[in-house]
Formats: structure tokens, C-alpha cells, sequence
């Protein structure tokens, strides 16, 4: 059995008078893939801003390897190896897939603002070094055809893909997705699942945020479920789709 | 210090402070309605005034301000309709302004001064009208409506500069002044112990009143409370029958009036000069800030703040420097209170710039 | 690799053009022009760095520009004999740090060196930037705008209320700039063409720095800051740190164009930190495009040409207006993505690629 990579202990988070987040607890293994579900409003997206940075904690902690990072700003935490997508992507419109991706090379990569200034020998090695190591990653996940696209003119779905390809540029030990498969049609939908069984051979742990119960029913290790902030259950796949109050909160009264 | 010389202090101060607080209720106006800062707020202001000037040589005081302040609330509501809205059909307003705009320049610049006088505005006619017709078509066909927020600051900028290139060019650089209200420029009522000139309680009086006036016109009135739900929620607004587009018109209607206003009142006291709008506009814009952004009665006491305060720093540093001060305060609560003194609900407003 | 140094080579071969072109036309009186808007063109660039490429508009940047100017016209024309002897006077001469010279009523005196006076007044903007930079930069859309344009009134405001620094008169009979022997900033008719390069070369340099940047690891940063902070952030990219290196940077081009430009003049006034100047930076990096660092060049050099040349008359300021309002209108994207100049220009390349392949056969 490996380790707990993420631990989260009592999260609180309220914006005026809503709970969004209240006293939640979790721990996350190395190497699984662990999904966030509940009904729309449970408080699935502000957990995950809080660990990523995002928002900070009213009360609680995050730990991360055993590293307390709660309140760390979101480049810190990335710092750490933690990468994260968001609910409706944010690629940056006005770059190349490729470069969108190159960017994702940021933490892996050193050169400094002077030395990129005066555009150093070290600086153009590194330079081609990421472009490299871009490049076989676009080749793995088959998005070499429209590296030179701009990313506001390639297909929604494809957007999806290029901006998980950027968090996996990160190298990150986490990849949190927040809904990856909103908006996907049913076979985008099942080669997300594919890649996300990938991703997590590779040996990324992933959380993830999702609303399409049966891709996180098909992929998952282990799911927890959120309702109106609150922990409501957690365990293996099976269990949840037996456990009596998930029904009820997702069937309704 | 000698308590009749604090007291002068502070009624200088509230007198500078209520025209700051007018300005930054202008700003106020019209960042409720849209998400806009109007960096031409100032210029309302001095076009008032200048117009009020130039219509006393011949007519009544109170008739002069009067057609002055409905004169600048046409000229608010024209700007927003030409630059602001970016309408793509064909609009008579808008090549009205526009016309008048280039009509100024071969006028003014006397372009054909030797003709006759009615010759010249023919000629200048001749010039004007097929380019605001061009402009008009350049209008009708590539404007783009879009309204991000780099792009709105870049273009009231623009109208700043260009009302003040329009009044510099119709009036020319001199320092002017409406004539005292009442009495003048040597009468001074005895308040215990600071002498004060009558328009000084003109000034405060009439700031009274615009803030009395439009706090019952938010409250009270059907098109108040439109404006008022506009600023809420767009959206929700316009879904219930309010129409957005006209209550941004009207709030720049409003801004530019009451600027007028504030600016004939203050004539006689500060003489007015094409170019002091800037400076009455970054003083506005702290006081705005300092007061929240969006929270008029924060704007009238963050204003009467920074009216005493540089009355008071008057006296212990050098006359120069006073410019400075408002934008120095202005740094500070930006870097550490943004949300201002009195404003936390506007807080989450920030974010969305 | 060198691919990104190719409009470098452009912007030189026209740079050489325009030069013959005005010395054998005899057409010597525009020089003085363009080499005023070459130091102006420093600014424009840093500034569409800031604004293009960042996405942070600074309305005070003429500020910076200022700072340069003084720091480098007050050092280069105070008197230090009452500071040192003689003796250490000269000493420090033959060391390059300060400079013999006469000043208006015919006595020797002793100043800073232009060179030292040069590397102070960058440092004062390091300084100065990074002072406001970091609180202000923290700041969005109009509170930034403000606040910058705030920064910009505060340094005019000082500079009109400090008799040290001449106030409304500004500091005047700045020496030439001696940049090796031989080879010096200076208003002198002789050395014109001379200066004229002078001038470019650094423009070209300020733009090889930027292309190195932009074409690096820390230009993708700033790039996908202004394309999504949230999400640049989320890929640990360091935003606020990043926002504030570019100001910096920007800062720096202002001050160097301000240092040249005051010793090429011999003087600086406080117009040059006047809102008007810093809004017409704005509308400059407007018109060229905002991320266009050559469309900048391009329509600020011609439009501060033109400005200089007094072409607009007394509508100077109301030119830049009726600019920064069509621009933002009609064409947000700066006047060189318009359709028709587009269209022209995918025309001509066509048109030129055919010519080429026709070549090659």
C-alpha cells in the first residue's frame, strides 16, 4: 500500500451566509484516481479551490505529503506538483496549442528574466529542451496535427485535451480536473476516461470533480460525495452506488 | 492655532471638499449603471461653467447656469450616445455631434478668415458635413461593441482630451469666472469669527441639495430605482422590462448635469480654465474611492475629509506640493483598503475588473 | 534560431534608407525629428511590452521617462566644487566619474559624469518601479489606470514644486553625452547623421532585448498572464512577480529614453511627465496594435514625427484624442489589423512569394 499523498483535515469555507465547504475532511492515496461528486451546488468546485490556492480557508488544512500548504498561493502550490484544469477551460486563446503547452513547462524549466533578456546560450539550450520534450508529449497524446493552431480556434473538445496536456507538462504528483467531461460528446467522454486510466498508470494521482457518474464510476478508485458542503459518504465505486442517502440526495425526495 | 482660523480651515476645506464629492457622486452615477470610470468627469465640470460664463455676458445669471447645466447634460447624453454605445444604425444624434465636433476645427482655426461671415460657415459647413457623414457610415458599418474595460478607460480618456481640445479651441486658455451669486468679490459674512464669502454657502447649499436631490430621486422615483436595479444586476434588469441602454444614457445625462452644476457654483471662487477637469477628476476619483466605489454618501464624507485635510496641509507645506496630496491618499487606501473607507459589498465588485 | 532577429535587420535596412534618402534629398532638418521619436520610441516599446504583452496599462509612464531626464540633467549640471576639493576633483575626472566643463556665465565647473549620471538614473527607476510596482500592480483595469496615472501626476507635481529642479522651468544646458570618445550625444548640426544612429542603435538594442524576452520561457509567462492570470498561475507561474519585472523593465526603457533624449536636447521641462505625454504613449501602443511591438514602432515614430514637425498645429492633443477614441472604436486590435491594410499586405506577400518561387525556377 503507498502513502497518502493529500490530506485534508476540517475544511471551512463560507462566502457570507452559505456554507460552501463545512468541515470536510479527506485523504487521497498515491497513485488512484479519487472523484469529488454531488449535486450541483455542493461545494465540489470551491474544495477544489481551496486546495489548489485558489480561495483561502476560513478554518482547517490541507496537507500535501505531509507538507502543510494551506493558504500557499496558487503558483506555490503548483510549485509543489500540484496541477489542476478548470471548470470551463482556460487555455490562453491567443497562443499555439504548442506554445499553450510550453508553457506548462514553466516550473521545469529555469531561465531567468535578465538571461532571457540578453537571450543567454544556457537560455536557447533550455529552449529547445522544451520544445522537445513538448513535442513527444504531443505526439503521446496525438495532438501534433494542430500544435500550431491557436487555441481559440480549435473544437471545444480539443481544448479540453490540450489543457490536460498542459497540467501533464507540469509533471505534476496531483492532477485535479474539475468536470473534464462537461460539454464532451459520449465518445470525447470515453476517450477522456482512457486517458485519465493513463494518466494515473503513469503513476500522477488524480482528483477529480465530475457530474458524469458513469465515467466516475467506470475510473474511479474511490469517490466521495459532497452535499450542500457537507461529507455525505465515501468509498469504493460499488458502495456508493448502494449507499442509501447518496440515492436519496441524488433522486431527490 | 486660533479657533477662528481653524474654522476658516475647515469651512474652505468643506467648500473644496463638497465640489470633490459632486465629482466623485458623478463618478458614482455612472460606474453604477455601467462598470465605467468616466475619466471625463472633470471636463463636465468646466464646460458648465465655461458655457454659464459665456451666456452671462447677455443673459440672467440663474437663466445663464440654467441653460448651461441642461446644455452639458445634452452633451453628457450626446458623448454616450457617439462613443460610448457604439450603436450600428444609422443615428442623427450621433452625426449631429459629430458635425459640430469637425465644425469647430476649419471654423476656429480661421481657416477662411477672409470671407465674409457667412461664407466662412458655409465653407465650414461644406468641410464638416461629408466627414461627419463618413464618419457616420465608418460608424454604421466597422464600430465594434465590445466593451472590455482596457478599452472603455482608453476611450474616456479620449473624450477627456477631446473636450478639452474642444473647449480650449471654443474658449480659448484664459482664466474665467462666473460673477458672485450674491455680493462680491470683497463681501464676506462673519461666521463666528472666519469671514467667509457668500458663495462659499452657495457652493455648500447647492451640494446639499444635489445630494438630498438625488438620494430621493434613487429612492423615490420609478427611473431611480431602475438605474438603481441596473447597477444590481444587468441582466435581471433589462429581463424586467428596464431599459439598460437608456439608463446608461441617463446616467451620464445626470453625471454631466450635475458636474455643471457643481462647476458654475464653484466659478466665482476658483475661476475656471480649460484644463482643470483632470485634476478635479483624479481628486474625484479618490474621494470615490475613499468613499467605495459606487457609495455616494461614502463619496460626501471622504470628500469633506479631503477638503479639510488639504485646507490644513495648506499651511504646513509648500502651495505646490497640495496637487499631490489626494493621489498620495488615493495610493494608499488603493494599496491597502480598495474597497474604501466606508464600502466592504463593493469588495467583491473588484474582482470582476 | 535567428528567424526572430529578421525584423531587427528590417528595421535597420529602413533605418539606413531613411538616412540616405534625407541626406542625399538634402532634406538634413528632419534628422532632428527622428531622432527625438527614435528615444521617444524606448518608451513605446517598453510600454507595449507592459500594455501588449502583460496586459497592465500604466498612465504613467511618462513619470519614469521624467525620472530619467532630471536625474540625469540635474547630476550632469550641479556644481560639486564645494562638495570635494580640487585635488579629489580631478582625480575623480581622470577616473571618468565626474567632468570638467563650463557652465552658462563661462567658469569651470565640476559635474557627474553623463556615464555615471546615466547608471544612477536607471537605478532611481529600478528603485521607483519597483516601489510602486508592487503595491500597484496588485491592482485591476481602472484602479490601476488611476493609480499609475496618479504616480505620473505625483512626480509632475514634484517636479513643479521643487526649485532645485528648476520647477516650471526645467533644468537646462545639459552637456553632450559622451558615449566613447568620438562618439556623442549632441544637438550639434555636424553631427546629426551621427546622432541619428546613435539614437536608432539603441532602439534596436531595446528591441533585441525584448525579442530575446518574448521569445523565452519568462515571454510565454507573460504572455499566457494576459491570456488568463488564474490559470498562468495555476501552472506555477509566479504572475505578481512576473507583472513586476515587465514594469520594471518598461520603467527602465522610459528612464533611457529620457536620459538620451535630455542630453541630446541639452534640456528637460516638466511637460515631459505630464499626463498628456504618458496618455499619448497609451494611445500610441493603441493605434500600433497593443502586442504588435513593430506596428507600435512603426505608428509611434510616425505619429511623433509628425507631432515634432508640428503638422497637427494646435490640434496636436486633439489628434491623439480623435486616435485613442477611432482606434478603440473601430479598430481595437490597432490600425494595421485593419481589413483593408490586411488585406493590402497578405497582397503584397502573395504576390512576393509568387516572385520568389518564379526566382527559384
Amino acid at each position: 500500500m503507498s502513502g497518502v499523498i493529500l490530506n485534508v483535515n476540517n475544511l471551512n469555507r463560507s462566502f457570507g451566509g452559505l456554507h460552501a465547504v463545512d468541515d470536510v475532511t479527506l485523504s487521497v492515496e498515491e497513485g488512484l484516481i479519487k472523484s469529488i461528486i454531488g449535486p450541483n451546488g455542493a461545494g465540489k468546485t470551491t474544495f477544489f479551490n481551496l486546495i489548489s490556492g485558489n480561495i483561502r480557508p476560513d478554518s482547517g488544512h490541507i496537507h500535501f505529503y505531509g507538507k502543510d500548504i494551506t493558504g500557499l498561493k496558487p503558483f506555490q502550490v503548483a510549485a509543489l506538483g500540484i496541477c489542476r484544469t478548470f471548470q470551463n477551460t482556460r487555455l490562453f486563446g491567443h497562443m499555439t496549442v504548442m506554445e499553450n503547452i510550453m508553457v506548462g513547462r514553466h516550473l521545469k524549466s529555469r531561465s531567468g528574466f535578465i538571461s532571457s533578456l540578453l537571450g543567454l546560450p544556457g537560455n536557447i539550450r533550455e529552449e529547445k529542451s522544451i520544445r522537445a520534450s513538448v513535442l513527444s508529449l504531443l505526439e503521446e497524446l496525438n495532438l501534433s496535427g494542430i500544435k500550431d493552431e491557436l487555441c481559440i480556434n480549435i473544437p471545444f473538445g480539443l481544448q479540453r485535451k490540450v489543457e490536460i496536456a498542459r497540467a501533464l507538462a507540469v509533471e505534476p504528483e496531483l492532477l485535479m480536473l474539475d468536470e473534464p467531461a462537461a460539454g464532451l460528446n459520449i465518445y470525447e467522454t470515453t476517450e477522456l476516461g482512457q486517458l485519465i486510466g493513463k494518466i494515473r498508470d503513469r503513476g500522477v494521482t488524480v482528483l477529480l470533480v465530475e457530474h458524469d457518474i458513469s465515467l466516475v464510476m467506470n475510473i474511479s478508485d474511490e469517490i466521495m460525495v459532497l452535499n450542500q458542503g457537507k461529507k455525505l459518504a465515501e468509498g469504493k465505486p460499488k458502495e456508493i452506488q448502494k449507499n442509501e442517502e447518496v440515492i436519496k440526495v441524488y433522486l431527490g425526495e | 492655532m486660533e479657533s477662528n482660523i481653524v474654522l476658516q480651515y475647515i469651512l474652505s476645506g468643506i467648500t473644496q471638499g463638497s465640489i470633490y464629492a459632486i465629482v466623485a457622486i458623478g463618478f458614482n452615477i455612472i460606474y453604477n449603471t455601467t462598470g465605467i470610470i468616466n475619466f471625463a468627469q472633470g471636463e463636465f465640470l468646466v464646460l458648465g461653467s465655461m458655457i454659464a460664463i459665456s451666456l452671462a455676458s447677455f443673459l440672467p445669471l440663474a437663466l445663464a447656469v440654467l441653460i448651461a447645466c441642461l446644455a452639458t447634460t445634452l452633451v453628457g447624453a450626446a458623448l454616450e450616445l457617439v462613443f460610448i454605445r457604439g450603436l450600428k444604425k444609422w443615428s442623427p444624434v450621433r452625426v449631429v455631434t459629430l458635425f459640430l465636433l469637425i465644425f469647430i476645427i476649419p471654423f476656429r482655426s480661421g481657416l477662411f478668415d477672409g470671407f465674409p461671415f457667412l461664407a466662412n460657415m458655409v465653407f465650414c459647413v461644406l468641410i464638416a458635413a461629408p466627414i461627419a457623414a463618413g464618419i457616420e457610415f465608418l460608424f454604421k458599418r466597422f464600430v465594434k461593441s465590445t466593451s472590455n474595460v482596457l478599452r472603455m478607460i482608453i476611450i474616456t480618456i479620449g473624450i477627456s482630451i477631446l473636450m478639452r481640445e474642444v473647449m480650449l479651441h471654443v474658449w480659448d486658455e484664459k482664466n474665467r469666472a462666473l460673477p458672485f451669486f450674491t455680493g462680491n468679490e470683497v463681501s464676506s459674512i462673519d461666521i463666528f469669527g472666519a469671514m467667509i464669502s457668500p458663495q462659499v454657502l452657495w457652493v455648500l447649499g447647492v451640494s446639499a441639495v444635489i445630494v438630498v436631490g438625488l438620494n430621493l430621486f434613487f429612492k423615490f422615483t420609478l427611473i431611480g430605482k431602475a438605474m438603481l436595479a441596473c447597477s444590481d444586476n444587468k441582466t435581471a434588469a433589462s429581463l424586467c422590462g428596464i431599459n439598460v441602454k437608456w439608463m446608461v444614457t441617463l446616467s451620464f445625462m445626470i453625471s454631466a448635469g450635475i458636474g455643471a452644476l457643481a462647476g458654475c457654483v464653484t466659478s466665482p471662487l476658483t475661476q475656471t480654465q480649460y484644463n482643470m477637469g483632470s485634476t478635479l477628476a483624479i481628486k474625484g476619483f479618490a474621494v470615490a474611492v475613499l468613499g467605495g466605489l459606487g457609495n455616494s454618501t461614502g463619496a460626501v464624507v471622504a470628500g469633506l475629509m479631503l477638503g479639510v485635510l488639504e485646507a490644513f496641509a495648506i499651511s504646513i507645506m509648500p502651495n505646490a506640493y497640495i496637487e499631490a496630496i489626494s493621489i498620495v491618499i488615493l495610493l494608499v487606501i488603493l494599496f491597502f483598503k480598495p474597497s474604501g473607507l466606508f464600502g466592504s459589498a463593493e469588495a467583491s465588485r473588484l474582482k470582476e475588473f | 534560431m535567428l528567424a526572430r532577429y529578421k525584423p531587427l535587420l528590417i528595421v535597420l535596412g529602413i533605418v539606413v534608407l531613411i538616412q540616405l534618402l534625407l541626406s542625399l534629398g538634402g532634406w538634413e532638418f528632419f534628422f532632428t525629428q527622428l531622432i527625438m521619436s527614435a528615444y521617444y520610441s524606448l518608451v513605446v516599446i517598453g510600454l507595449t511590452l507592459l500594455m501588449g504583452y502583460a496586459g497592465q496599462i500604466s498612465l504613467g509612464h511618462a513619470g519614469f521617462f521624467a525620472i530619467g531626464g532630471y536625474t540625469s540633467a540635474l547630476l550632469t549640471t550641479i556644481d560639486l566644487s564645494g562638495l570635494w576639493d580640487k585635488g579629489t576633483l580631478s582625480l575623480l575626472s581622470s577616473l571618468f566619474i565626474t567632468m570638467e566643463q563650463k557652465d552658462p556665465y563661462g567658469n569651470i565647473i565640476y559635474s557627474f559624469s553623463p556615464w555615471v549620471a546615466f547608471v544612477v538614473a536607471i537605478l532611481i527607476a529600478v528603485g521607483v518601479a519597483f516601489l510602486i510596482g508592487i503595491p500597484v500592480l496588485r491592482l485591476k483595469g481602472h484602479y490601476l489606470a488611476m493609480a499609475t496615472l496618479g504616480f505620473g501626476i505625483i512626480i509632475q507635481t514634484v517636479l513643479l514644486g521643487t526649485t532645485a529642479l528648476g520647477a516650471a522651468d526645467g533644468i537646462s544646458n545639459v552637456p553632450d553625452f559622451t558615449l566613447v570618445p568620438g562618439i556623442q550625444i549632441t544637438d550639434r548640426m555636424a553631427d546629426r547623421v551621427m546622432n541619428y544612429y546613435i539614437a536608432w542603435f539603441f532602439v534596436l538594442l531595446g528591441l533585441f532585448l525584448i525579442i530575446n524576452l518574448l521569445n523565452s520561457r519568462v515571454g510565454r509567462a507573460l504572455r499566457s498572464i494576459h491570456g488568463n492570470e488564474e490559470a498562468a498561475n495555476s501552472l506555477g507561474i509566479n504572475t505578481s512577480r512576473y507583472k513586476l519585472y515587465t514594469f520594471v523593465l518598461s520603467a527602465v526603457l522610459a528612464a533611457a529614453g529620457g536620459v538620451f533624449l535630455t542630453h541630446y536636447l541639452g534640456s528637460i521641462g516638466p511637460s515631459e511627465a505630464g499626463v498628456i505625454k504618458s496618455v499619448r504613449y497609451v494611445a500610441i501602443v493603441a493605434v500600433g496594435g497593443m502586442d504588435n511591438l513593430f506596428g507600435t514602432l512603426l505608428m509611434g515614430n510616425l505619429l511623433n514625427f509628425l507631432s515634432l514637425r508640428g503638422y497637427f498645429g494646435t490640434f496636436d492633443e486633439a489628434v491623439f484624442g480623435i486616435i485613442l477614441i477611432g482606434i478603440m472604436l473601430f479598430a481595437p486590435k490597432g490600425i494595421l489589423r485593419i481589413k483593408g491594410i490586411k488585406y493590402l499586405s497578405s497582397f503584397i506577400r502573395e504576390k512576393l512569394a509568387v516572385f520568389k518561387r518564379e526566382k527559384e525556377k
